[in-house]
């Protein structure tokens, strides 16, 4: 038996299969719940409840899928704003991360660095710089997912990997 | 920034790469939490149910006098002592943050 596509398990959700989008989530809540977890500076709770709002918000707007871009990509796009919105009525939070994932595994002191670094970047610089170095997305796709022109993402993209080169350099890295 | 500076920050975010996020239930938990559809269209049935019953209740009871007599009573008395020129920038204000609204709804709609 051949496993159904995006396309066809997303026409089945539609019509109100909701089997069809349970699928969906299980094949793109790793994708997701990473990407916000990279964005959220490391708060596994944050970012599940973000990603939880995404595929509902998805849910209810399915047919508002064109198909002109990855389903995945649709989905990155719904979580980014779904950050944006709260870290606008929240206000700019400082860098929380949370203390089960840094004791959980034996890289936590590695990620406690990274996000440590990330936090000296711009929301928009680190979306860009981790859509790109992390996740290996292509210009175009991140352009799309986070709804700016290709010039102002290679900007970001230049100014953040600048910021994080600095940092490096200053803290050491660059001899390890 | 030079080609070392690159290769330096892609090792430093290269373990970000490899993370590994289990399902845990969350799948399951996003299944249960899904809005019931066919409930969302017979909500959607009785409002528009109960604005018809208003509205022809609003019009057999000619309720529309009462507005209408409340509506002159305001211009003909009221609005003569009503400084204009605040008047006109609170509903300025008031229309600026509507639009703000509107435009942060539809970007946030997707």
């Amino acid at each position: 038996m051949t496993t159904p596509s995006d396309t066809q398990l997303i026409e089945q959700a539609t019509n109100g299969n909701r089997q069809a989008f349970g699928l969906l989530v299980q094949r793109h809540q790793a994708a997701v719940r990473r990407f916000l977890l990279h964005q959220t500076l490391g708060n596994a709770a944050l970012s599940d409840d973000l990603a939880q709002e995404t595929f509902l918000k998805a849910y209810t707007h399915l047919d508002q899928y064109r198909g002109g871009a990855a389903f995945l990509t649709w989905l990155l796009r719904i979580a980014y704003n779904q950050f944006y919105d709260h870290t606008r009525k929240r206000g700019r939070q400082s860098a929380i991360i949370s203390r089960d994932q840094a004791s959980s595994s034996s890289s936590s002191d590695l990620h406690m660095d990274i996000y440590r670094a990330l936090a000296l970047l711009r929301d928009e610089e680190r979306l860009c710089i981790t859509l790109q170095l992390v996740d290996g997305y292509p210009l175009a796709d991140i352009a799309q997912i986070t709804g700016m022109p290709e010039g102002t993402v290679k900007s970001h993209l230049s100014r953040g990997k600048e910021k994080l080169s600095t940092y490096l350099k200053q803290n050491g890295y660059e001899r390890k | 920034m030079n080609e070392n500076d690159d290769l330096l920050i892609q090792q430093f975010l290269a373990p970000l790469k490899t993370d590994e996020v289990a399902d845990d239930g969350f799948s399951l938990r996003v299944i249960h939490a899904l809005p019931n559809r066919r409930q969302e269209r017979q909500s959607r049935v009785w409002t528009v149910f109960c604005l018809v019953v208003g509205a022809l209740l609003f019009l057999f009871t000619h309720s529309w006098e009462t507005l209408l007599s409340g509506l002159r009573h305001f211009v003909v008395d009221t609005l003569p002592q009503v400084n204009l020129v605040y008047t006109a920038f609170t509903v300025l204000v008031l229309l600026i943050l509507i639009f703000v609204e509107v435009i942060d709804r539809e970007r946030a709609a997707l």
